[in-house]
Formats: structure tokens, sequence, C-alpha cells
């Protein structure tokens, strides 16, 4: 019989699984991987939830946990260096592509860390939350959101005049 | 371009899941870890587990030997080598911490535990600089004590010295060489993929 602790953390997993499988997305194209990931985010969110004090969203929480958890990961194989399985199936030519598809494949072109402010950020999180979720300081990641935005603003724009 | 629209249309295509029930969570979170420092830690703690079959081994050693005292100073130096690095060992496996807490900085807690891993390979390393050639020493002298043959007189014998001396010269390294071999084979790919994490986090900075 589960105790009330682990009724807890299940209810809050469930209300907020969504920030997992996010990450996981983002972050892991294997799907043997993705299975794995799952479960290491959910022990190392378990094995630390007597440390969360609340004092901060469990969302915001569970979403550093998932973050630390993916740096942490030991992927089984190498990430696909061509596009993400996911993304492969919606490939199509420039022109059929939507604006917010070509948006996921740029996101998921960014390296760990971009990917992590971008992502934070478009999730609505401000710059002081996602400088303490990253260990980062609070001017270095508006710098670099800035940075990222402006570069797939450019990297998008390029693709729909080169459709046209 | 509204990046924001964008990314809710992303959410509803992109992220969409299957949730989990309660059992499923139940199962995961009983499962051990499958990270990096974990897998280390798990290796580690093999290593111990053979210095202490080592030290039992040759503890059985004293009590099969138990006619022959002579035989008890050389068992008892194998069996302190083996418990001076069981216990430097057993203190750096105490060291590493797996457990990601979410308020800590990851990074600083992956380059500690890279350090802790590293070094102790590099003491195990540099404690067979000495560990070697005295067990290699000791396995000589022991068919000789346990014969009861005077030691003086057996190494005043120039040919065995000498016999000694190119049976340390090949067998030290050859013996390093193994001993790296294993430690890649147990720890590096491990090594290799804490390395890669970490250089991913640093560009952090």
């Amino acid at each position: 019989m589960a105790s009330s602790s682990e009724d807890d953390f299940t209810t809050l997993v469930q209300q907020n699984e969504g920030i997992i499988h996010k990450v996981i997305n983002l972050y892991i194209d294997n799907k043997e991987d993705q299975k794995d990931l799952f479960q290491e985010i959910l022990l190392q969110a378990w094995k630390s939830f007597s440390s969360f004090q609340a004092q901060s969203a469990f969302s915001t929480w569970l979403y550093r946990v998932a973050l630390n958890t993916v740096f942490n990961f030991r992927k089984k194989q190498k990430t696909i260096a061509a596009l993400p399985e996911k993304a492969a199936a919606i490939v199509k030519s420039t022109v059929e592509q939507q604006t917010h598809e070509q948006l996921y494949l740029e996101i998921k072109k960014l390296n760990p860390v971009d990917k992590a402010l971008i992502t934070l950020h478009l999730d609505g999180y401000k710059n002081m939350e996602i400088a303490e979720m990253l260990g980062m300081s609070k001017s270095n990641v508006g710098v670099k959101i800035h940075r990222i935005k402006n570069a797939i603003i450019q990297q998008l724009k390029s693709k729909s005049y080169g459709s046209v | 371009m509204d990046l924001y629209k964008e990314w809710e249309k992303i959410q509803k295509d992109q992220f969409t899941y299957n949730s989990s029930s309660k059992n499923e969570i139940m199962e995961a979170i009983s499962k051990s870890s499958s990270s990096v420092v974990n897998e280390l830690k798990k290796r580690l703690g093999y290593k111990l587990l053979w210095i202490v079959f080592f030290i039992l081994l040759f503890s059985g050693g004293l009590i099969w030997a138990n006619d022959r005292p002579q035989l008890f100073p050389l068992l008892l130096i194998i069996i302190g080598f083996y418990l001076l690095g069981g216990i430097v060992l057993y203190r750096q496996y105490l060291k590493l911490k797996p457990q990601i807490e979410p308020q800590n900085n990851a990074l600083q807690s992956m380059k500690e535990n890279q350090q802790i891993i590293k070094s102790t390979l590099l003491y195990e390393r540099n404690a067979g600089f000495i560990a070697f050639p005295i067990a290699i020493l000791i396995g000589v002298m022991i068919p000789f004590v346990y014969r009861g043959d005077n030691l003086l007189e057996v190494f005043s014998n120039p040919s065995l010295l000498i016999g000694l001396l190119v049976f340390v010269i090949i067998l030290v390294p050859a013996m390093f060489w193994l001993g790296n071999k294993m430690n890649d084979i147990a720890f590096g790919d491990y090594l290799r993929q804490l390395e890669s994490n970490i250089n991913d986090m640093e560009a952090l900075d």
C-alpha cells in the first residue's frame, strides 16, 4: 500500500507529467533511451522529493530535475545526427512546412544548453527563474536568450524567403 | 513572427503523451538508477568486492599455513596492502554522489564525481608502483619460505637475483598494462560519457 508521500508524489507527477515528456522529446530521439530517461527522471525526482519544500512550484522543480537528469544521462545510442524521428516524420519541403514545424526543427538542432534556455523562456519562465534552474547568472541568461531568438528568427526568415 | 504562438502549436503537435498510471510511476521509482555516476559507483563497488575477496583468500592462507608460521609475515604484508587499498577505495566510494539534488549545482556535482573516480583510478595506478614489485617478490619468496630455506642464502644467489630482476622488469609493466586495460573496460565508456555530459553543461558558462 502506497504511503501518503508516494501518493502525493504520484499525484503531482501525473499533474505535471507533460514537462517530463517535453524535455525527453526535445533531447532524446531514440525510443529506448526515451523510456530509460523517463524512468530515470521519475527516480531522481522521487529521491529528491523529500527535499522539495514548495518554495517554488512543483512544475518548476520537476523541470529542473528533468534537465539535470538529461545532462547526466547515459545514452545507449548516440543521438541521431540527422533529423529526429518525430521531426523526420513531418519533413516536407520548406514550402509545405508550417512555421511551428520549422521552429521545432530549429530548436531541436540547438546544443543542449541553448535548447534548455529557449524552451524555458518560451514556457514563460522569467530570466531569474531560468538562471536559478540552470546555475547561470541572470544577465547571462538574458543575453543568451536574446541571441538564440535572433538566430532562430533569422533562420526561419531565410527559409521562408528561400521558399518563395 | 510570434515565437510564443508557434511554441503553443508545437506543444499541441509534438509533446503528446499517454498519461502514466500510479502503478507505472511506482514501478519506475522502484527500479535502480541508470545514471552514469550510478554505474560508475557500481563498478567501484565491484572493485571493493574483489578486494574483500582477496583479503579473505589470503586470510584463509594464514589458517591453511598455520604449521608454517614463517609464512605469516609475507601473507600479512599482502593482507595489509589489500586492507589499505580497500580503506582508501571505500572512502572514495562513499564520496560518490549519484543523486542529483535539484538545489545543487549539477555541473559542480558532475565534476566532483568525475574527479573522485579519476583520482581513485590514479591512486590504484600509483599504488601499483609499490605493490606490484613487492607482490612479485613475495610470490617468489613464498615457496622458499614454505620449504624452510634460509632466505639470505637464497637471495645471495646472483642468478636468482638476475632472474628476479628480469621477472620484475617484464611483469610489472605487463601488470600495469593489464590493470589499465581492465579499468578502461570497466570504467572507460562511462567516464567518457560523463566527460561529454560535463562538456555539454560547461557551455552554460
